[in-house]
Parts: C-alpha cells; structure tokens; sequence
C-alpha cells in the first residue's frame, strides 16, 4: 500500500471516478429508445438511484411521445417507394382486402354501436374484478399498463418495477401487499392498477 | 492462559483485541476480517489476523502467513479438554501479551465451530481471565439478513452473555442480503422479539451493500481493498479481466464501502479511525 494520504487521494479520485462513470452511463441511457432502455441488465440499472432512473425515464417518454420533435436526417432522407414502382396486387389478392376492410368496418360500427354509449356512460374508466387472477395481463411494463398483471421474468427490484412504471414506489408495494420484500423474484405476479378505474365485486 | 497480569487496569484503548463469529458460514466473516485488516493497515495498526478455520481465503489475500488454528484437530479431540485448551493457546496467548507486544489481534471463528469456541471459553473461564488481564475483548457478531442467519446470531448472542459477560458485543450487520429490519415481518415471533432486542441493545456497524459483484471481483483475485484502490485502472483492468468502464465502477464501489466502513468502524473501535488523517 502505498502512504496514508496518498491512499486516501486515491480513494477519492476512485470515487469521482466511479460517479463520472454512472453520469456517463446516464447520458448513453438518455439517447436510448424505450425498448434499448428496457433491455438493460438490472445489475446496470441498479446502479442508478431512484431518482436517476425517473430522470432518465422521464427523458425516454417525452422522446417517443413528443409530437413536436424535429424529423430527423436519417428519417428525412429515407427512400420512399414511389406508389407507381410497386407490383401490381393479383385480382383475388385485392377481393379479399377489400372485403377484409368492408368486413372490419362493419364489425367496428357494431361495436361501437353496443359498446360506447356505456362506456361513456361509465366516464370512460376502465373496469376490473375484484380479483385480480381474472384480470389481463400487461405485455410490459410501461407507463401505460394499467388494470393488467405483469409476471416478472426475471428478478427485479420493486423500486425498478416502479421506475418502468412511472408509479410511486411505496404505492406499488402497497396494492400488491408487499410493503417490505427486497425485490420481485421471477415469475412473481405484479399487479399494475393506478386506481383510475372501478373494481366490481 | 496465565492470570500473572492482573496488575494491569486496562487494556491499551490503542489495541484491537477481538473476536469475529456469526454462527453460520457465509455471513461475511471474512469479508470483515480481511476489512479491519485493510483499515489497521491503513491506520497503522499493527494486528495480528488468526482463524480458527479450515479455509486458506485469508492468507492467500493478505499474501501473509496467519495464525490458524487447526479445525480439524478440534473437531477430533472435542472431549479431550487438554488438546481443546492446547489448541486455543495461539489466541490466549496473544491476549496475555496484548499490552508488552502492543499488537492488536483478530480471530475469525470458521461458520460451524463457534461451540468449540464456546466450549473452550467455558473451559478455561475466558471471561474471569481478561477481567483480571484488563483486555477489552469486542466479539464482532456478523448477521446477514436471512431467517437462519438472524436466528442463530440471536442463539450465539445468548451464548456470549452467559460465557463472556463482560465481552463488548458489537453486532455487524452485512447489508449484502439487504437490512435485517426488513426480515422482521418474516420471522417466528421469539425470534422477532430477540432480534429487535438485539438491534437495539447493541451498537450495530452496518457493512454496506456493494453494487455489481465489485468486492467479488477483488476476492476472486485475492486482492486486498486497499491495494485495488492504489492501482492504476490498467491494473485493475488486467488484474480483474473487466472493461474500462466496468473496472472504474469496481474501483469506486471498493473505495466507497471502504469509506464506509471506515466511519462505521471508527465510532466503535477509535483505534481505526482515520489514522493517518484524511485531508
């Protein structure tokens, strides 16, 4: 080892070190999509602190949901077919979209016909059994699942969950009746609901 | 262990001389061990490391030959008191001689061989000894957060006050598991109860948790903390096999629990506190 003070210069260049590394790793998570983002191993996003992830999920949302955002070169410049360059559809090939999209239409304007008068009737609120084992199940954890049951594949820390989620840590736990588990073990269920909407027993 | 001492008030509050169990293997002793022994170094204490073990993970680390006593020759003669009182004369020795050779001492307890311990303290009366010696022993009582590892640290702590009373009993809470609090809610009532009382009857030093596997990547090398923290990344690079980046993270999570222990450590043994000044 080398002297005392010489060890503890070098102490704190290591940790300085160690916090220009995570600022690094937060500005390379910034310029992420949703999925690249979501892909990262826990053992990197545990790093962050809860406030760091929400810093960076924030950023993630607004890109992918800001109308306003500047078309890019790369999307600018991209080569688009001109509709006359494209092979001709067989006769039977354009019967069957069209009757496809006739058929679709139909089935919409029934739908819509039964199904919003009550739904506007209910304010528009999603509505879920008591029981959550009847409910659906998220594709993801996104800021958008709700009133959904996500099984975890692999082990995740409940403040992660929350993170991915955009939900309050402590009311996370809550609704899932786990105000003191370490972390979400694989498979475990999450039961995602923000409260928005009604329970029916 | 000689009584002959018994002139001495007390022991020099400059010397460690201390005792690391847990009661189980795998709780961190030697993470500890190896810890106080960067610190000492760092302070500039001189500690002599014992093991009453059969592993080789603390010499090969320290790069240095420690004083072990044979586990396996205890584990045979358990009913022969001579040869259990015998084998422990490393370590009683070294606590009669604390104030002539102004040498602190650690002795890390192997996970299944604290009743030996037990047996040998009641054996010679250790506690009535260092009373008369005027050596402070701390036992280091390392918990992990699990149900097995809280239960029997509560067990090894009824243990101590009936045998060594007057032992200062420091518990070390390795937060690698996360915080034993948290485990409250999943244990048997008795034990709940004996465990709160623990946390709050005792100091608790907490042993941080360490993100990543940076503390085992300097194990697997048999590097020591503080040498990991005096080498230049290219060193911690070839050394450990990681990246750049991931070296620099390693290097920082070693400095920081480090840093942490080191101010845990100092509000219960002053000796290791900053020593040679940090400015």
């Amino acid at each position: 080892m080398s002297d005392v003070k010489q060890h503890h210069r070098n102490r704190d260049r290591a940790l300085l070190e160690r916090t220009e590394t995570i600022e690094e790793f937060m500005a390379g998570c910034r310029k992420m999509t949703p999925q690249q983002f979501a892909q990262l191993p826990q053992n990197l996003l545990q790093r962050l602190t809860p406030d760091q992830r929400a810093d960076i999920a924030a950023s993630l949302v607004s890109t992918t949901r800001d109308p306003a955002r500047p078309v890019t070169d790369a999307e600018r410049t991209r080569p688009r077919l001109p509709p006359s360059s494209r092979e001709p559809r067989p006769i039977w090939l354009r019967m069957i979209v069209a009757s496809f999209g006739w058929g679709t239409a139909l089935t919409l304007m029934v739908i819509g016909f039964f199904v919003v008068p009550p739904v506007l009737h209910r304010g528009g609120q999603i509505e879920r059994p008591l029981e959550s084992t009847h409910w659906p199940r998220c594709q993801r954890l996104t800021p958008k699942a709700d009133g959904c049951v996500y099984r975890v594949s692999r082990a995740i820390s409940w403040s992660d969950a929350a993170s991915l989620l955009n939900m309050q840590e402590t009311y996370l736990r809550t609704i899932n009746h786990a105000p003191d588990s370490i972390s979400l073990t694989a498979s475990q269920p999450i039961v995602v609901w923000r409260g928005h909407g009604r329970l029916i027993p | 262990m000689t009584k002959n001492a018994s002139s001495h008030a007390t022991t020099d509050q400059q010397l460690l001389a201390g005792v690391v169990l847990s009661g189980i293997g795998g709780a961190g002793k030697s993470t500890f061990t190896l810890t106080v022994a960067d610190l000492a170094e760092v302070s500039g204490k001189e500690l002599d490391i014992l093991q009453f073990d059969h592993q080789s993970k603390l010499s090969e680390t320290l790069g240095r030959d420690i004083i072990t006593l044979d586990s396996a020759i205890a584990r045979k003669s358990r009913s022969n008191p001579d040869a259990i009182v015998e084998l422990f004369e490393p370590f009683t020795d070294r606590l009669a001689s604390l104030r002539d050779t102004k040498r602190g001492l650690l002795m890390e307890v192997g996970g299944g061989l604290t009743p030996i311990f037990h047996d040998h303290n009641r054996l010679v009366d250790l506690n009535e000894d260092l009373v008369d010696l005027g050596v402070h022993l701390t036992v280091f009582l390392v918990v992990l957060a699990t149900p097995e590892a809280i239960g029997q640290a509560t067990i090894e702590l009824d243990r101590l006050k009936e045998i060594l009373p007057d032992a200062r009993v420091v518990v070390v809470e390795n937060r690698w598991r996360g915080a034993v609090a948290e485990m409250l809610p999943y244990l048997d009532d008795a034990v709940r109860k004996r465990t709160k009382r623990m946390l709050a009857d005792y100091p608790v030093l907490v042993m941080p948790h360490v993100e990543g596997t940076s503390l085992r990547h300097a194990e697997r090398v048999h590097a020591r903390l503080i040498d990991v923290i005096d080498w230049d990344l290219a060193t911690v690079m070839e050394k450990t096999g990681l990246k750049r980046g991931a070296a620099r993270l390693m290097r920082g999570d070693v400095a920081a629990y480090l840093a942490a222990m080191e101010s845990g450590l100092a509000n219960v043994l002053p000796m290791l506190g900053s020593g040679g000044g940090h400015e």
